[in-house]
């Protein structure tokens, strides 16, 4: 029998800028079809914390493994491999390159990881029904609503079948109703890709539909749920 | 307007770096073209400083009362050209000639700085003999045109005016060949005029290039301007948005732009100056290099263009704001791109319609003006037509391509075709221009390099009977040599190997009383302009280079402050940065490069017609391939190199965190 375990695993995590300390000695796992809420004041340090779980930024002290395998210590050239292959995000504007079309944008990562260019639109095609977002597949960012706009932004992090979907206060820009089917979709996606899920927030109710809460200030966890 | 002063002063204090970054590009966008213009009208004004100074030389017939005799010629000295004044004065107040402190006497001659130079221990005594006189002062600065100039002053007694039956049209010494002019009572030296020294094709070919480059400088000028207009839209939205009336957004806008503007006409003034210094000391034209001064345009030329710059960046940047003052939540969204129509290429057809009428024109009337008028409009239609290229090459390369640089470069054609265009306009324009010299000066006249050969010029047709007598009285004292008659009646005499030729030219004219000239001699003025034209070439062409490198940099430095969170969000889920940095690089040199090809072809189409307007009856000559490649390979990476020039930008922008952007 094979015991399960966290596909992210975060020990001893400090990061400081200067006098500022951003995170302080933060321990935390990420498991595979779970959600995570990141809470917090403004500037309590969620972003730092996702940045350095998705091996943007190093830690100043601690680790980060990616399925056993340590990426704090990785050359940046291969954490950025790493977040290609192995990681999905989605931010609070979408930031979908604005000249492409919504199937391009989706298929965009899979055209990085080398995927040849029919096959990558052919799988990119594949998400905009499910998603509700079917007919809306050769319009430009400019031309979708903001809730269709995130939909495809989550498209384009489910895409590569990625171990963990980090989302950047995902709905901040969006009105209640839209949150609501936007964070629906967000976790029915990252739960039939079998991945984890980290999600920065400022909303209560976002945080309430998460599996585990975690609350942040001046760096520390305060609670857990 | 004391608040709008105020709030555009706070808008750049406290836009902090980004504002900064902002007001350097356009700064830099203005000053790159406002140096061009400066240095293409400060060369004009040096070539018309420089006929001016040569003017007292060409004798203007008395008004007054003449006070003496003059004549003009040119005699070669060693493959070389000098010009020689002769005077005699027929009253006892003759005019002073400039750089000299009197009138010459009988037998006296002074000669330039350059020209005693020249004459060694042998020569000086070979001179003096050939002028018939003795060498006793120098010409001061304000008798030569350049430091190079070979110029002699002879005072000879022996002139009489030519009588007014022989007297030749002005016209006949056009072309600067060493026919003599009559002899000319005079009673002053003129101050300023046309030289028939400096043949018109050198005033021609310099408001040619000056057209060439120009035009997409002020095409430059504009989008120097408009660089950072999106984001600037997107603030002064915000603005109106707030409750800003339509003229306090405009006038915000047009402070902000000429604060950016004034200092980029300040950095170009400064460039220009830098130029200038490289111009007169390292670049000869004309026989000879500039002086600094001559290549100082007028303050009332100098205030036309800067305060003309700063009115074109302004009233560009407003343009480009009528959106934000009509529908500014449509800019804050940035729902709105332009797609090219193709009626664009009807202003192309136009342009190029116009152009060809003015050939027959120019033929016929002589009016140069209208044809550099014609060829300008032909450059101006480029960038009209350009963008209609680059939507088609961004359609091109997404289905041609696979990866995602192609794919994102060629949609970021198609989405903005225009903005594309603009920063690279100045590249498919040298195309334009390297075509449009690669076949002019390959069709310049073959030059002869031939010293071993003096001919006796018979000057025209039917003049036979002085070849054979040459021929004869020459034969005794030549035993040996080989002559040579052309089919115009020109004697020419082989000289032996190693011959001193001006020793032997004066014993030829001794005999036949006619001064005979080396083939190389006979082709000085070709040379002088063939040389000048190639090396030209090359500073236009590098100068628009450099422009266009520059150009491109900004524009996709410009471009990627636009993007920098996008760019910096697909860098956050792991894109490399040499992908970011690639797809740039493609969306600059795929137009680039078919523009390009395009273009050199319509350039060599337009210096052919240009060639046939001035000269209708010359052989044009198709320039090689190769050459017309390599300007393609040079804009190609000229374009790539200028996008290089943004990288730094990019990384700036990618090592902010997010939220700070």
């Amino acid at each position: 029998m094979t015991l399960e375990r966290p596909v992210l695993i975060g020990r001893d995590l400090t990061k400081r800028y200067g006098d500022v300390t951003a995170i302080d000695a933060v321990d935390i796992d990420v498991w595979r079809g779970s959600s995570i809420a990141l809470t917090g004041p403004s500037g309590a340090g969620k972003t730092t914390l996702l940045h350095v779980l998705a091996g943007i930024i190093r830690p100043d002290r601690g680790t980060v493994a990616l399925d056993g395998v340590r990426i704090d210590s990785a050359s940046d050239r291969e954490r950025s491999r790493l977040r290609r292959r192995h990681f999905g995000f989605v931010f609070q504007e979408g930031y979908l390159v604005p000249e492409l079309t919504a199937l391009e944008n989706v298929a965009l990562p899979l055209l990085l990881l080398g995927n040849p260019k029919s096959q990558a639109l052919r799988e990119a095609q594949r998400w905009f029904e499910p998603f509700g977002i079917g007919g809306l597949e050769h319009r430009r960012p400019a031309e979708l609503s903001g809730g269709q706009a995130q939909r495809v932004a989550i498209a384009r992090a489910i895409v590569t079948g990625p171990s963990v979907v980090f989302a950047d206060e995902p709905t901040a820009a969006l009105d209640s109703e839209t949150t609501h089917r936007t964070m629906g979709l967000l976790e029915s996606a990252v739960r039939h890709a079998n991945a984890g899920l980290v999600v920065v927030t400022h909303d209560p109710e976002v945080a309430a539909r998460c599996d585990v809460q975690i609350s942040i200030l001046d760096g520390r966890l305060r609670q857990a749920a | 307007m004391k608040n709008i002063l105020s709030l555009a002063g706070s808008l750049l204090r406290g836009g902090g770096r980004r504002t900064i970054l902002d007001l350097s590009l356009t700064v830099v966008g203005v000053a790159i073209p406002v140096a061009v213009i400066l240095l293409v009208v400060g060369t004009v004004t040096g070539f018309r400083e420089r006929e001016n100074a040569m003017a007292w030389r060409e004798p203007t017939p008395a008004t007054a009362e003449a006070t003496a005799l003059q004549r003009r010629s040119y005699q070669p000295w060693k493959g070389r050209r000098v010009d020689i004044v002769e005077l005699r004065a027929i009253e006892s107040t003759p005019p002073v000639p400039p750089g000299m402190d009197r009138f010459p006497r009988e037998g006296e001659v002074w000669v330039s700085p350059a020209l005693r130079e020249a004459l060694d221990e042998d020569g000086w005594f070979t001179f003096e003999q050939r002028v018939g006189g003795q060498i006793v002062g120098l010409l001061e600065d304000e008798a030569l045109a350049h430091d190079d100039e070979l110029v002699a002053v002879v005072g000879n007694g022996s002139l009489e005016p030519t009588p007014e039956d022989e007297l030749l049209p002005y016209d006949h010494r056009h072309g600067g060949g060493f026919l003599p002019s009559d002899v000319l009572p005079v009673s002053e030296f003129a101050e300023s005029g046309e030289d028939p020294g400096l043949p018109l094709l050198y005033m021609v070919s310099a408001w040619i290039a000056g057209a060439l480059l120009v035009a997409p400088s002020i095409s430059l000028l504009g989008a120097g301007a408009r660089l950072t207009a999106a984001r600037r839209g997107r603030r002064l939205a915000a603005l109106r948005l707030a409750g800003a009336t339509s003229g306090q957004v405009t006038a915000l806008a047009a402070l902000e732009t000429a604060f950016g503007a004034v200092l980029g006409i300040g950095l170009g003034v400064a460039v220009a100056l830098v130029g200038m210094a490289v111009v007169s000391s390292r670049i000869p034209l004309g026989g000879g290099r500039f002086s600094f001064s001559d290549l100082l345009p007028s303050p009332l030329a100098v205030s036309v263009i800067l305060v003309g710059a700063l009115l074109v960046a302004v009233a560009s940047a407003l343009a480009g704001l009528r959106e934000v003052r009509t529908t500014p939540l449509g800019v804050v969204r940035q729902g709105r791109r332009k797609r090219p129509g193709w009626r664009r290429f009807l202003v192309m057809v136009v342009a190029w319609t116009a152009f060809i009428a003015t050939i027959p024109f120019t033929q016929g009337t002589g009016e140069y003006v209208v044809l550099v008028a014609g060829l300008a409009v032909v450059i101006l239609s480029i960038s009209t037509v350009g963008p209609v290229f680059a939507w088609f090459m961004g359609w091109l390369t997404i289905r041609l391509t696979r990866g995602p640089r192609g794919l994102v470069a060629g949609r970021r054609l198609m989405a903005d075709p225009i903005g594309s265009f603009r920063p690279t306009t100045g590249l498919v324009l040298i195309s334009f221009v390297a075509g449009f010299l690669l076949l002019s000066s390959a069709t310049l006249p073959e030059v002869s390099t031939n010293d071993s050969a003096l001919v006796l010029a018979t000057f025209g047709p039917g003049d036979r009977s002085d070849a054979t007598e040459w021929r004869q009285k020459l034969a005794d004292v030549y035993p040996q040599a080989t002559f040579d008659e052309s089919a115009h009646g020109d004697l020419a005499i082989m000289l032996p190997p190693g011959a001193d030729v001006e020793a032997e030219r004066a014993r030829i004219a001794g005999i036949t009383g006619t001064f005979p000239l080396t083939e190389a001699e006979l082709d000085f003025e070709n040379r002088l302009f063939t040389d000048d034209v190639r090396r030209a070439v090359w500073v236009v062409v590098a100068i628009a280079l450099i422009q266009a490198a520059a150009a491109t940099g900004v524009g996709s430095a410009a471009s990627v402050l636009e993007q920098a969170n996008t760019l910096a969000a697909l860098s956050l889920t792991g894109t490399p940065t040499s992908q970011l940095q690639g797809a740039r690089a493609l969306q600059s040199a795929i137009p680039i490069t078919v523009s390009s090809a395009v273009f050199v072809t319509l350039g060599a189409a337009a210096g052919g017609l240009t060639i046939v307007g001035i000269q209708p009856d010359v052989t044009i000559v198709v320039p090689s391939l190769v050459q017309a490649a390599l300007v393609v390979v040079a804009a190609a990476v000229a374009a790539v190199a200028g996008t290089s020039l943004s990288r730094p930008v990019l990384q700036s922008v990618l090592t902010q965190p997010l939220a700070e952007r």
